[in-house]
């Protein structure tokens, strides 16, 4: 051990020694003085006592040298001395009353002896901020993406997710104007001298003033404002406006409404951003992903529209803080609950029913939301016979707790739970046979809110995910069968997340992802089989960065995500002769990996630009390029995507994805913000993406998956035209796309490659989609809504003749989607009647009643082809063929 | 208020109306999907000495019950030696009856030499089969076992990967009463592969055909195996066509039908 002794000094031996012993002690001499010097200064009678509110700085600086024996130094040219100071001080030190006095000021001063020197610090000090956040006056609600703009300026800033924003100003006064949809603008004059922490309520505008509600441009749908092209916003207001199937507001259904937005097939789960596979969608619910966001096969989303409270829908640049998808993200926000009344509000349907409530549970900083949803079709089924056993129905439910710590801090706490449930049973006298299937989303997302500094914001979050599916089955009849299956994926996730804010111009964030996944395929108990499917684990890493500035015309939004990803063990590999293609035929062994051995790693930068020019405040032009990573690929059968399909990591044999897209936009806006118009081309290609071979064993559960599939590649483009009508009595909007979306599978073995190696349209091809949303105020009381949509018919694979071998007939089958279904098109009609307000009464309410697939067109869900007593048959499978009419009671209280 | 009323009367009507519609999941539709003619060319060529055959025909439309063969295609057939010493025409005359063409003389085929046919058709378009290596006959023991099946043993080659079709043929009275047919692979290199075989009574003689074929083949029949049990559903990949080891020289694009190049042996057991 080494000891240092300072508390004594030894004398040297020799005269060199001595000589240098002696500087040591002078020095220490010196020291010792200078100290005792500044001790003398320190504790002179320099004590002060003052209590000036606005006092001129002449004033103080006078009583100050009155109290004490030090004198100030300033140049009267740099130094203003009849500003204003506030400054309350009892028997201070003079170094602290100093330091109290010029803490918020551009005044920086140094004490040498008994002088205090003054002098302006640089001009970069003179500006100040303003952040905080803003506010629903009514409900204490944080509103996300309101504008706070410097009026006559033109720059400001927007809101992020939690309602914050950061403006960095030089000293003046400004008029901040503040808005947002469906909100009184607020104008706000701000003397900035200081720093200031601001929290803005906004007042929601009453219906009936709806024409002056868009006050400005920024508040409609305009696209000149982001410098993100293909961003959508909704905001659910919008969304139950829209009519929809039996009048549940459907939030994947209002995404169906976009342009470039398509669905396999009427009534399938999922939507296509952009010629994109359904899973290249990274469906986000208070940042937790989601695996399945459809209840009811497809027909229903899971997301509960009283819940929620923004909708963000990124389908062409996308920001660097988000990845892991090839195509698009969804970003879903809940409410944070009512911080100053407690509220209700639910809507009573014919088949399902909604509640939720809200409100503080400490006034103005805790608050909770629970809101749920029940179908009742089971209620039903007792009474149709043969049916009287059958078990159908979903539910949801959303809760969140938000606790506002203080100015700096703030926590959410939020979950969501989704399940459907069918069972049947079939009894007869030899025989007793049930059948049971599930499926659930379960969510907890845990969010810490923190402002290290007013132009420093940063967000913590922990998010637990799990997508679940199990069937089971029961059979007394003869051999007495029991099994089930169970599949899952389960999601752990850290996210922290920091924005600063440089000043109104320049803005970064960064931050980190990590996900560690697990995925049960299937967790078999049978009495049959002894089947057991290894489970998979892989850990996914991000860190990004991105900078958004401004100039005076041109926009830049530059971002850099560099991601990792690891297939982890334990687990068996199967291995194959490489001279063969891949099949259960040519494995000829496995490799064993251990637990938490990695198994194949990838990683890779995926750079992000978006670019935007303002020919004027009403026009713009825009650029952009993504470029996206997907590490894990839904597998799912070629025409459509069911509850049961299954997540499968990249590892040895199925490389991640990877999503190149290039795209350019125009967006005009008329002069009074009425009309917004926007054009917008994309070009995409895809590498690595997952195809089932021909003939695959689509529902086969095996170790072995990889020969089922084949890898591919592909391009898609297309054209966006948007239309919006914000103002009038009418409003609404109008798009059309044109779009192509190929593939081409990449083999070295002709047997696996797809119409050998050629390209082929994909499932998400859709030429033409035309989509019209509008509606209309009739009265007070009174609102029509009505969408139409046209689509080009989904591609289909069927057979296209016929020959004879060894006497069987065969089928030849066209190309892989060589022919399509129908063209699919629709539509609803809905009519809202909102009586007036009972003023002795807190209760609102308004009934929605209309026709989903009002003229009855029999738009296909998939076509089926056989061979049935050797005749080809070709059927269309439809679930909706007749008008659906709905009666919902919406109420609030 | 009045005017409420009768719009709720009126939309519980329709509401009634719209329910008696009913609901029909789904429908048959008539077949009008572009017919693309194709042909398809089948055909072995084993080890034992004898006339080479081969089928063409074209296909017809799905909905249609036929058969459309091609009676004017020029066939030949080709050879390589081991030595890889330069291409031997076997033969090219080959007479055609309803889409079979039968080599006009007998042929030695030799074990080791590598195989392949061409064929032109009328209007030009030609085909080529795969240059396959000819495999040798792998023989095939029968024993009964206690538990009264009967194994057929096959001497597969030790670090070979091989490919096996089989036919199990019921005869009874020198009729054929059923049969059977499979694929048998063994990349894996089993120690022992056999097949055992219970469906067998009593006066019945069962044949047990084995073909050593290449890897396309074995594919080609492995799809027409598969096509047989599924169809073209919500649920399923597109079923594969029967590919195998047939090219289109003209357009250089994969086509229908195979001509395997294989070994053959068989046993017969009579019970």
């Amino acid at each position: 051990m080494k000891i240092n002794l300072f508390g004594a000094i030894r004398c040297p031996k020799n005269n060199d020694q001595k000589a240098l012993f002696l500087m040591k002690l002078s020095f220490l001499f010196y020291a010792i003085c200078c100290f005792q010097l500044i001790a003398f200064n320190t504790f002179a009678q320099n004590k002060v006592t003052l209590d000036i509110e606005n006092g001129s700085l002449e004033s103080i600086i006078n009583q100050i040298e009155a109290q004490t024996t030090y004198n100030f130094v300033f140049n009267n040219d740099v130094i203003d001395v009849q500003q204003n100071f506030s400054l309350k001080v009892v028997e201070k030190d003079i170094n602290r009353t100093i330091d109290l006095l010029f803490k918020r000021s551009s005044i920086s001063y140094k004490i040498k002896k008994k002088l205090v020197i003054l002098s302006q610090v640089k001009k970069l000090s003179n500006n100040f901020t303003i952040s905080g956040v803003i506010t629903d006056a009514d409900t204490g609600e944080t509103l996300l993406g309101a504008n706070v703009i410097l009026k006559d300026k033109g720059k400001g800033a927007i809101t992020n997710a939690y309602g914050f924003y950061s403006i960095t100003l030089p000293k003046e006064t400004y008029i901040l104007e503040i808005s947002y949809l469906g909100y009184a603008t607020k104008d706000i004059e701000i003397e900035l001298k200081e720093d200031i922490k601001l929290t803005i309520e906004l007042e929601p505008s009453l219906s009936n003033l709806d024409e002056i509600i868009i006050a400005s441009n920024r508040s409609s749908k305009s696209q000149v404002t982001s410098v993100l092209s293909g961003r959508t916003k909704l905001r659910t207001s919008e969304i139950k406006r829209l009519p929809s199937l039996l009048g549940e507001p459907d939030i994947t259904r209002a995404l169906l409404t976009q342009a470039g937005i398509s669905t396999t097939r009427e009534g399938s789960t999922g939507f296509s951003a952009r010629g994109g596979n359904i899973d290249q969608n990274l469906v986000l619910l208070d940042e937790a992903p989601l695996y399945n966001s459809s209840h009811l096969f497809g027909f229903f989303s899971i997301f509960n529209a009283d819940a929620i409270k923004d909708v963000t829908l990124y389908k062409g640049e996308i920001p660097a803080r988000f990845g892991g998808r090839g195509s698009s993200v969804l970003d879903i926000r809940q409410k944070n609950g009512n911080t100053k009344h407690f509220k209700g509000e639910g809507g009573l349907g014919l088949l399902f029913s909604r509640l939720t409530l809200e409100g503080p549970i400490v006034k103005d900083k805790f608050s909770f939301l629970l809101s749920g949803r029940r179908s009742y079709f089971d209620l039903f089924f007792p009474f149709i016979e043969g049916a009287e056993d059958t078990k159908f129905h979903f539910y949801d439910l959303n809760t969140k707790l938000s606790w506002n710590i203080n100015e700096n801090n703030t926590l959410y706490a939020s979950g969501f739970f989704g399940a459907d449930i069918i069972g049947l049973e079939e009894e007869s006298n030899d025989n007793e046979s049930s059948i049971g299937a599930n499926w659930s989303n379960a969510t907890t997302t845990l969010r810490w809110n923190h402002v290290f500094t007013n132009k420093l914001f940063a967000n913590f979050t922990g998010v637990y995910s799990k997508y679940n599916f199990s069937i089971d089955e029961k059979d007394a009849l003869g051999e007495a069968v029991e099994q089930s299956a169970k599949r899952s994926i389960d999601n752990f996730i850290l996210k922290p997340d920091f924005t600063y804010y440089q000043s109104p111009t320049t803005k970064m964030r960064f931050g980190l992802n990590s996900t560690l996944y697990k995925f049960i395929p299937a967790d078999i108990s049978s009495t049959q089989t002894d089947l057991q499917i290894d489970d998979e684990k892989a850990l996914e890493l991000a860190v990004y960065y991105s900078i958004e500035k401004e100039w005076n015309k041109l926009s830049v939004l530059g971002g850099l995500r560099y991601s990792w990803f690891a297939n982890l063990g334990p687990g068996d590999v199967t291995l194959y002769n490489p001279d063969f293609p891949q099949t259960t035929n040519t494995a000829i062994g496995t490799k064993n990996y251990s637990k938490n051995e990695i198994i194949k790693q990838y990683a890779g930068f995926e750079p992000r630009l978006s670019l935007k020019y303002n020919f004027n405040d009403r026009k713009a032009f825009k650029l952009g390029y993504n470029r996206m990573f997907q590490y894990i690929h839904l597998i799912s059968n070629a025409n459509s995507s069911l509850p049961f399909d299954l997540w499968k990591p990249s590892g040895t044999y199925i490389d991640p994805l990877e999503v190149n897209q290039f795209s350019a936009g125009y967006a005009y806006d008329s002069q009074k913000g009425n009309y917004n118009l926007s054009i917008e081309g994309y070009f995409k290609t895809f590498n690595n993406i997952v195809e089932y071979k021909n003939g695959a064993r689509t529902l086969s559960l095996s170790n072995t998956l990889e020969t089922e599939l084949v890898p591919a590649k592909g391009f898609a483009y297309g054209l966006e035209l948007t239309a919006h009508k914000n103002r009038g009595k009418l409003t609404g909007n109008a798009n059309y796309t044109y779009s192509v979306a190929k593939r081409k599978t990449v083999s070295d073995f002709s047997t696996e490659r797809i119409n050998d190696g050629a390209y082929f349209p994909s499932n998400f091809d859709r030429p033409h989609m035309f989509n019209i949303t509008t509606s209309y105020k009739l009265s007070k009381k009174w609102e029509m809504g009505a969408f139409f949509t046209y689509q080009t018919g989904g591609p289909t694979t069927q057979p296209n003749g016929r020959l004879t071998f060894n006497d069987d007939t065969f089928l030849t089958y066209s190309d892989r989607n060589a022919y399509r279904v129908s063209d699919t098109h629709r539509m609803d009609i809905s009519f809202t009647y909102t009586p007036e307000d009972n003023p002795k009464t807190k209760w609102q309410g308004s009934w929605n009643f209309g026709f989903y697939n009002i003229y009855g067109n029999n738009n296909a869900f998939s076509t089926r082809s056989r061979l049935d007593n050797d005749v080809v048959r070709i059927s269309e499978i439809s679930f909706i063929v007749a008008p659906i009419p709905f009666i919902t009671y919406n109420f609030k209280f | 208020m009045k005017s409420l009323k009768y719009t709720c009367l009126i939309f519980i009507l329709l509401i009634l109306l719209t329910s008696c519609s009913g609901f029909n999941l789904e429908e048959d539709i008539p077949y009008n999907f572009e017919f693309q003619e194709q042909v398809f060319i089948t055909g072995l060529l084993t080890n034992e000495f004898g006339f080479v055959s081969l089928d063409i025909q074209k296909s017809i439309p799905a909905n249609t019950i036929g058969f459309n063969p091609v009676n004017d295609a020029k066939v030949a057939l080709y050879t390589k030696g081991v030595s890889n010493s330069g291409t031997v025409l076997v033969t090219d005359s080959f007479t055609v009856n309803n889409g079979r063409y039968t080599s006009s003389q007998e042929i030695t085929p030799t074990v080791g030499n590598t195989y392949w046919t061409e064929i032109t058709l009328e209007d030009g378009t030609q085909f080529k089969s795969d240059e396959e290596i000819l495999k040798p006959a792998i023989a095939l023991t029968i024993t009964e076992t206690p538990n009264e099946s009967i194994r057929v043993t096959i001497a597969d080659p030790i670090d070979e990967e091989n490919f096996y079709l089989f036919y199990v043929e019921y005869f009874k009275d020198d009729n054929l009463i059923s049969d059977d047919r499979g694929l048998i692979d063994d990349i894996n290199d089993e120690s022992e592969l056999y097949l055992n075989i219970i469906n067998h009574n009593e006066g019945v003689t069962v044949k047990v055909s084995l073909y050593n074929i290449n890897f396309n083949t074995f594919q080609f029949y492995n799809n027409s195996l598969f096509q047989g049990e599924n169809e073209v559903d919500i649920f399923f990949a597109p079923l594969r066509n029967l590919y195998g080891n047939i090219i289109n020289t003209s357009t250089n694009k994969i086509a229908l039908g195979n001509f395997g190049i294989v070994g053959f042996s068989s046993v017969i057991k009579d019970f």
